[in-house]
């Protein structure tokens, strides 16, 4: 098998808070082969984007990685210095954030912002920059974007800014694109557009994805395969279509249920009680535990870890239980 | 059934030209935003009638209008039989007040920070003067409480003690604190997870087979407004461009921009289903373009739509759908 | 309708009701007193304002004597040097000056009189700018530009400046009807006039965000009159950065004094301040008795510095940015 873009081993990261040090990633652990979307989903507090910044070593203190490894095409990228792994950063990962705004230099003409990328990452003559820079606007769908390239940030609407940061994200062809919440501040019709871009940028250039966001809509839309993510561990991993048709985990199945839908009549939405629980307070056991119709005497005192579950891994002990069950 | 509220040709225009000083000095003339332009619909007692659109399509400004929070530049709404902006009915619409509340966005800017939650929720009480005497308006919070799945006792704790849903359940309680009858609903869930957006739909819900409440129910999630509303408005920059009720609007779309609105929703059945590309994002409301405001992106445009506004007929303001027959014409 | 309302009652995710706790319980709990009790520098700032303030309170009880009580003053104990030096005399600590008054005595009374300026100018600056900042934010329009006109008018002169020119129209309307204690109150009015603008921009800017979030709208939905949401709502959400300014405008507010006392517009010679009791001993510094200009000069510098240190901590600390 070959090695994949991504791997990530049982990461944990920790916040160092002067009341309790507080786990926001506990334990989690994923793949993403080159070319495929991986979605990783949950709530606010879920620990996504944590996961997401932990990749790209951009963990600020009182935060920090307390365990595990991160493997960027096998090699170990959690623990490089700030200076290499800022190199890693702009040439190997590429960064897509909710906020365009965020991404982009307000004083700069996007144009020289893209050139003054491509030619930290690579040896290109300021002029073939310039050209690359207006292909891979062309590439994002940006019209006209040999006049464009001349524009500052201002001057594009928040849908085009988003296809500018994309631009920059990949101009340096990284393996990698992690992409947190990149169409949550977009109206309906231009995030459609955007998540065809990425699935689309994607395929053609066979870099990996990681997508966070809290919208199962998109991951359906957009991924291969999907992480739901609770209390900063992942509850259910699997192909998209099998976690959305067919999800296993309790707190997967609430969540799928609870989304209300075009199709959906008017019926009730299925609801789970309460909400997740600060990571000051996050139960032993499953962490899912209290919230859960099904939880019995283990759930509240082991800790389920993922198990294979047909094509779909799920940290659950009620599955736990069937495989043992069926195995005696 | 007859209508509750009735908004009758509702426009409001802000004024969002440079400060004068500035305008003498660098040049530059006055420029208005026109936020909503005629809108015009009518809600019907105890339904939940919702407006659905994009950003800068003026649903919010409508939903402050029809509360009163902001005076209409021109046009009227009247809510049982009461006008909200005429002066000769300022003692009845006085009156009024007690009947119309509204739940916002951001639970956690629609509570006052140094209150604690008996205080909120109270104070509705205690400005229409419903009930005498602290122990009947303590028992009464108290009942609040727990009709929004709070526990009593939680009116002790001020609002940071709570999560984004449990605060939006104390924005609920202070909305029925005054026996609303008709409750305006700007995004309630738009800032909350989806597993919370599912327990606070279903509450509204609840409540409102409980106590006949009527909603008017602002959202940009397309897949909210279908579970919730039986009436449905689509607004495009300042208008509406489709009324239909709930499942007419979603099965059978007929202006091009509520079909395009549809497709663009990303689809958890991944049914593979057609949709119309989305094209283009949604003009400058400063500087819309002539006719209809869709036409820079609508498959279906002809000459009529970049001169002439169309009228909502029959529940669609369009050209295509309205005059085919001048459509199907050679241009 | 189906069955009850399903609750969210996971109390795991909410911290507990402290009822019993009470305010005390709390604030001692509170991020702010955890990053006071984490700065060395901050309690001891705090712990030397307690003391300026203690001995200003209870000048007539420590001193050992009345210095501005002529009858109490001994012509022989006229230029003692401190107690330590080899001149000294018991009780004068730090030594007399000429007329044979106590410094030590006279630097307690001092403080009172800078103090009771400091403190009721800056609650007059605080009264009139948070009023009129108020106002100008909520009702906004006309009332705001001519409010925030003059605000910016009057930024342009320096507060000593506009303090100079109250204290003179007084001066010149009362002439020497202008007794000890009316030249207090014209201090204070100096003051407070000098210093209002910055609470009423910061109220202004914090009005102007606060009033357009949903809670206000809530107030007005329900019916509440303009001033009764301004002063319930608008107002106690505007009062952190307030509180920054006024510690700090003490400082100001009490070298403003000091400097108006030590050019001779400010307290006379009768009921002096920290200002003007520098004042009288900077004539005798080149005869060589240092001690009568020395220590009042210490104490104000030592009250100055510890009042701005606590205010610099009380900015960092509420201001979440910072931290």
């Amino acid at each position: 098998m070959t090695v994949p873009v991504l791997s990530v081993r049982d990461l944990k990261v920790e916040f160092v808070t002067r009341r309790a040090t507080l786990r926001a990633i506990d334990g989690v652990s994923f793949d993403i082969a080159k070319g495929e979307v991986l979605g990783v989903v949950g709530e606010s507090g879920a620990g996504k984007s944590v996961t997401g910044l932990a990749v790209i070593g951009l963990i600020d203190p009182p935060g920090r990685i307390s365990g595990g490894e991160i493997l960027l095409s096998g090699m170990r990228i959690d623990h490089l210095p700030a200076e290499e792994i800022r190199r890693v950063r702009g040439k190997r990962i590429g960064m897509i954030f909710q906020d365009p705004l965020t991404s982009l230099n307000p004083l700069y003409r996007i144009g020289d912002q893209i050139v003054e990328t491509i030619r930290t990452h690579t040896n290109l003559s300021e002029s073939a920059a310039r050209k690359r820079a207006i292909d891979l606007l062309a590439e994002v769908g940006i019209p006209a974007p040999e006049k464009r390239v001349d524009g500052y940030p201002h001057e594009f609407s928040g849908g085009m800014r988003q296809r500018v940061v994309i631009a920059l994200a990949i101009c340096a062809e990284p393996e990698l694109i992690i992409a947190d919440e990149p169409t949550t501040a977009l109206d309906v019709s231009v995030q459609a557009q955007i998540i065809a871009l990425i699935k689309r940028l994607g395929r053609d250039h066979g870099t990996a994805v990681m997508l966070v966001t809290h919208d199962m809509g998109v991951i359906a839309e957009t991924c291969d395969r999907v992480a739901v993510m609770y209390s900063g561990r992942i509850a259910e991993i699997g192909p998209v279509q099998d976690v959305v048709r067919n999800p296993l985990h309790p707190y997967a199945k609430g969540l799928m249920g609870a989304i209300p839908t075009l199709a959906g009549e008017d019926k009730r939405l299925v609801q789970i009680p309460g909400s997740m629980p600060r990571l000051s307070a996050i139960p032993p056991g499953c962490p899912f535990n209290p919230r859960c119709a099904f939880a019995f005497d283990r759930c509240r005192v082991e800790r389920p870890e993922p198990l294979p579950n047909g094509a779909q891994a799920v940290a659950c002990h009620l599955y736990d239980r069937a495989a043992e069950e069926s195995a005696a | 059934m007859t209508a509750l509220v009735e908004i009758k040709n509702l426009r409001r225009v802000f004024d969002v030209s440079k400060p004068w000083l500035n305008r003498v000095l660098e040049g530059g003339h006055l420029e208005f935003l026109r936020a909503v332009d005629g809108v015009t619909f009518d809600i019907r007692k105890g339904e939940t009638f919702a407006l659905v659109g994009e950003s800068g399509s003026g649903k919010t400004t409508v939903a402050r209008m029809v509360v009163g929070l902001l005076p209409p530049s021109s046009g009227e709404v009247v809510i049982d039989g009461v006008s909200m902006t005429d002066p000769r009915q300022a003692q009845a619409r006085q009156r009024l007040r007690r009947r119309i509340q509204m739940i916002f966005q951001d639970p956690y800017a629609s509570l006052n920070p140094r209150f604690r939650v008996d205080a909120i929720v109270s104070e509705p009480i205690r400005a229409f003067d419903l009930i005498q005497g602290e122990r009947d308006i303590r028992a009464r919070v108290g009942e609040l409480l727990s009709l929004v799945g709070l526990h009593a006792d939680d009116g002790l704790k001020y609002p940071h003690e709570f999560s984004g849903g449990q605060r939006q359940r104390v924005a609920i309680a202070r909305a029925l604190a005054s026996e609303a009858e008709f409750i305006v609903c700007d995004e309630p869930t738009s800032a909350l997870d989806v597993s919370v957006q599912a327990q606070i739909l279903n509450l509204m819900r609840d409540l409102q087979d409980k106590f006949g409440l009527t909603y008017l129910f602002i959202s940009h999630n397309l897949a909210v407004v279908r579970h919730m509303a039986s009436r449905i408005g689509v607004m495009y920059l300042g208008r509406i461009v489709e009324v239909a009720e709930g499942c007419a609007l979603f099965n059978n779309p007929r202006m091009p921009y509520t079909k395009m609105l549809l497709g663009a929703v990303p689809d958890l059945a991944m049914s593979g289903r057609q949709r119309i590309p989305v094209k283009g994002e949604i003009p400058n409301p400063i500087d819309p373009p002539p006719g209809c405001a869709f036409n820079p992106r609508c498959p279906l445009a002809f000459d009529l739509c970049r001169k002439q506004l169309p009228e909502l007929i029959d529940g669609v303001a369009c050209h295509a759908v309205n005059a085919p027959a001048e459509a199907a014409a050679p241009a | 309708m189906s069955d009850a309302v399903v609750p969210d009652r996971t109390d795991s995710n909410a911290p507990s009701v402290r009822p019993d706790g009470g305010w005390f319980r709390r604030a001692f709990e509170s991020d702010l007193f955890y990053s006071f009790r984490r700065s060395r520098l901050t309690m001891l700032a705090a712990a030397v304002t307690v003391l300026f303030f203690l001995l200003a309170i209870f000048a007539s009880v420590l001193a050992v004597q009345n210095p501005f009580d002529p009858a109490q003053l001994q012509l022989m104990n006229s230029r003692i040097s401190p107690l330590w030096t080899a001149d000294g005399q018991s009780p004068f600590l730090l030594g007399t000056d000429e007329q044979g008054r106590d410094v030590f005595s006279a630097i307690l009374y001092g403080l009172r009189i800078s103090l009771t300026v400091g403190v009721l100018g800056v609650v007059l600056a605080g009264v009139l700018g948070i009023t009129l900042g108020l106002i100008a934010g909520y009702v906004g329009g006309a009332v705001d530009s001519v409010i925030m006109r003059i605000a910016d008018v009057q930024l342009t002169f320096p507060a000593i400046l506009i303090a100079l020119l109250v204290n003179g129209v007084a001066k010149s309307i009362l002439g020497n009807r202008l007794d000890a204690m009316s030249t207090l109150v014209v201090l204070v009015i100096a003051i407070g006039l000098s210093f209002w603008v910055q609470y009423a921009r910061t109220v202004r800017g914090s009005v102007m965000v606060e009033k357009n979030k949903d809670y206000v709208a809530a107030a007005q939905l329900i019916g509440l009159p303009a001033q009764k949401i301004m002063l319930r709502h608008v107002l106690p959400n505007t009062m952190g950065p307030i509180l920054v300014i006024a510690t700090i405008n003490l400082a100001l507010a009490i070298i403003t004094e000091a400097t108006l006392s030590f050019l001779g517009s400010g307290m006379p010679d009768t009921m002096p301040s920290l200002g003007t009791l520098i004042r009288i001993g900077n004539n005798y510094l080149f005869a060589g008795e240092w001690w009568i200009v020395a220590f009042p000069g210490l104490a104000l510098a030592g009250l100055i510095l510890s009042i701005n240190l606590l205010g610099d901590w009380l900015r960092d600390a509420l201001n979440p940015k910072l931290r």
